[in-house]
């Protein structure tokens, strides 16, 4: 299976909500950000690399962890790497792993469509101060014209309880809310909430995240 | 089916268009089929070669009584007709003539029709600095290019950074070149004789869309910071005197 983590507005914490859901169905992260890498890299292949036909997808999975495929930081990468290439890249991965989670950019380019038209499904991921949704609803119907079910909204960074019904209707799935937390904020670093933090409400919410992606999963092929 | 086609030869290149008219008070697919020994150069949108295009030519649907015109090139002698068309028979109710505004229903959803609609965010090819810190060959793209597009014998702005007059002389050459070959096709010959072959300017038009919108931002830019610098009065002496 390949789920594409969109949101039309940068920093609504994307890499961060692939990253910990990524942690909890045991699947590989991949960094789609060309040009704004947000998950951590080091040594050996990248994105950029795979995508100039310069790496094999597999060889580029970091591990250790979370496993990662990571991005490079580079200009020159980001201008090197051909996006039709993606689509192989993460169908060798989903093959070998079971699951590839896609952390998508910002906005409606095609860097952020492309993995939206190789994807089974997405998940939209909108801030509670986006009350307009406006971002949100466009990334919505780009995912529905480019055919990814939309698995589940998340509303990440909540404080107080947000109009999850309203969400809810104007973009047409459950909505998760995911509260601000410290751990979460952090797990990039000190590793998924699942892990640092199980009886928070956060990780209870990855929790069910990941239960709607399985269920999803199950619905497309009942063998899985 | 009624049809007619030329072709323009240019630096060894057939470029060929065909109109194809459809007659009938039905929708028809047609398929239209490259005659020459070279492989097809279809016409692209962002980089993706436009919908129905492949490499022995086009297929599409043609409603009824409306005209298509296409145009492709090939690297190749024009010694025989360049295309031959095929009428492929009555297109299904459902079907329409797909082109880049398809909606969901209609077309798939692939990579290819994600970047024709939705537009590349790769950076621009002036955003990468040439002198950069990391092994890997990504600057054989850029090198060669930049190479030439920069000629050495222009006199320069001695008030202006070097990076700055560098850079605008290699925009002012590509500017040039651009010029040169909406001019004529004699001048374009000689342009793409100099510059190597059509392959060397395939990418000339967007490049000058990204060299556009940089100059643009640029002098916006450049035109406030002059006004603040104008309207800026350091007051030395008062500044000495409280020191």
């Amino acid at each position: 299976m390949i789920l594409a983590i969109v949101g039309g507005k940068g920093g609504v914490g994307k890499s961060t909500i692939a990253f910990n859901l990524g942690a909890t169905l045991d699947a590989v992260v991949v960094d789609a950000d060309l040009g704004m890498a947000d998950l951590p890299t080091g040594r050996g292949p990248d994105l950029h690399d795979v995508l100039a036909g310069r790496a094999d997808p597999l060889g580029a999975v970091r591990e250790s962890g979370v496993r990662l495929l990571p991005c490079g930081r580079s200009l020159a990468g980001a201008r090197a790497a051909d996006l039709t290439a993606l689509e192989d890249c993460l169908r060798a991965v989903a093959t070998e792993y079971g699951r590839a989670i896609v952390d998508c950019p910002a906005g409606m380019r095609a860097d952020a469509g492309v993995p939206l038209a190789v994807a089974d499904a997405c998940v939209v991921v909108v801030s509670p101060r986006e009350f307009a949704l406006a971002d949100a609803i466009r990334t919505r119907e780009l995912a529905r014209e480019l055919r990814a079910d939309l698995v589940a909204v998340v509303v990440n960074r909540t404080v107080e309880r947000p109009p999850l019904a309203t969400i809810e209707r104007t973009l047409g799935a459950p909505a998760t809310c995911v509260p601000a937390d410290p751990r979460v904020r952090d797990s990039i670093a000190e590793g998924p909430v699942v892990d640092t933090a199980p009886a928070s409400d956060a990780a209870s919410a990855v929790e069910d995240l990941a239960a709607a992606v399985r269920a999803c999963d199950r619905s497309r092929d009942p063998r899985s | 089916m009624d049809s007619e086609w030329s072709v323009e030869t240019l630096e060894c290149v057939a470029l060929v268009t065909v109109l194809v008219y459809n007659p009938d008070p039905v929708d028809r697919r047609i398929r239209v089929r490259n005659e020459l020994d070279g492989p097809v150069l279809p016409p692209r949108r962002q980089g993706v070669p436009e919908q129905g295009w492949d490499e022995s030519g086009y297929e599409g649907v043609l409603a009824s009584e409306k005209t298509v015109a296409l145009g492709y090139a090939c690297p190749a002698p024009v010694e025989r007709p360049p295309v031959t068309i095929h009428d492929r028979g009555r297109a299904r109710t459902d079907e329409s003539d797909v082109d880049t505004t398809a909606t969901a229903t209609t077309t798939p959803p692939t990579p290819e029709r994600a970047i024709r609609q939705l537009g590349r965010a790769t950076p621009p090819r002036d955003a990468v600095p040439v002198a950069r810190d990391d092994t890997t060959d990504e600057t054989e793209n850029d090198r060669p290019d930049d190479e030439n597009d920069r000629p050495d014998d222009r006199p320069t702005d001695e008030s202006l950074p070097a990076s700055v007059e560098e850079w605008l002389v290699t925009v002012e050459t590509r500017i040039e070149r651009g010029e040169q070959l909406s001019d004529s096709v004699a001048a374009a010959t000689d342009v793409l004789e100099a510059a190597g072959g059509l392959e060397t300017v395939a990418d000339l038009p967007e490049r000058l869309a990204a060299d556009t919108t940089a100059l643009e931002t640029v002098a916006t830019r450049a035109e406030r910071l002059a006004e603040r610098a104008e309207e800026t009065d350091v007051p030395v002496e008062a500044l000495r005197r409280l020191a």
